[in-house]
């Protein structure tokens, strides 16, 4: 008797079965409803390198946190049956100014009543990214929110001084 | 581990799952520690699934299910039977539905 035919997966593909955005939204909002989060995984290249295709991500009911520059959020795209996770860069009362930071074009002011939520996790190859708590305020969410659009440069440039003093120290002990 | 029910038993969804009827599909999706996760715990309903989920209300029992279902379909209520004990098994196994208790009085 084949009645429940298991896990489905992604929102993409699972044994024939696919979810459409209009679906997975659904589902989120049913989620949040009882005050519980949504993990699934995100599709596409918009949030390079921050959430990267394939990443699994969280996306929290918003409840008392009140978005701000440098979060990033699950929206409904207000004129196509769409869901987008991009970065909100200002906010102005409900409405919130939001792009995706390998974007071009800005997905613009975007109401209240389209959010989603929040995303709270993001997890590559099993393990979880670095990613400001929201939930639990400190000095540090704040710090890392008010100089987001740096730390993707930051990172290449301390990847590189990382692999050349790597490789001095490789070429000191051969010497 | 084997789950044993009885007719009179009353079934109902966990307080703990999400379920939404959407483009003619049940979709069930358990929250685990406040989390409904697409990637691990996702389950659709078949036909015959989807009709005796239906049913599963909290206030029915299986012999009131079985006997409903007799009535609507063109089966014999021994295979209705074992349809339904099989899915209420298997749901409970996976804690999708719990035994409810029936009112008193």
């Amino acid at each position: 008797m084949d009645i429940i035919q298991g896990a489905i997966g992604t929102a993409s593909e699972h044994d024939g079965i696919s979810l459409s955005a209009p679906v997975v939204m659904e589902l989120i909002e049913a989620v949040h409803e009882k005050g519980a989060s949504f993990r699934f995984q995100a599709k596409g290249y918009s949030m390079t390198p921050a959430i990267r295709d394939g990443d699994i991500i969280t996306v929290s009911p918003l409840k008392e946190i009140m978005p701000r520059r440098g979060d990033v959020l699950a929206f409904r795209h207000p004129e196509r049956p769409q869901m987008l996770v991009h970065r909100v860069l200002h906010t102005q009362g409900r409405k919130y100014f939001i792009m995706g930071d390998n974007c071009s074009e800005v997905d613009g002011w975007i109401p209240a009543e389209n959010i989603l939520g929040l995303i709270s996790k993001v997890e590559r190859r099993g393990r979880p990214r670095f990613w400001p708590n929201r939930s639990a305020p400190s000095s540090w969410v704040n710090f890392y929110l008010l100089l987001y659009p740096l730390w993707p440069p930051l990172r290449r440039v301390l990847v590189r001084v990382w692999r050349r003093l790597r490789s001095f120290v490789s070429r000191r002990r051969q010497s | 581990m084997e789950i044993r029910i009885t007719l009179n038993e009353v079934f109902g969804p966990s307080e703990d799952v999400v379920t939404r009827k959407i483009e003619g599909e049940t979709i069930i999706i358990p929250l685990v520690a406040g989390i409904g996760d697409l990637e691990d715990d996702l389950y659709t309903l078949n036909e015959t699934g989807q009709a005796i989920w239906e049913k599963l209300d909290g206030e029915k029992s299986i012999q009131t299910i079985v006997d409903e279902l007799s009535a609507e379909y063109e089966a014999s209520a021994e295979e209705i039977l074992e349809d339904v004990v099989g899915i209420i098994k298997e749901l409970a196994r996976r804690r999708i539905i719990q035994e409810k208790s029936l009112p008193t009085g």
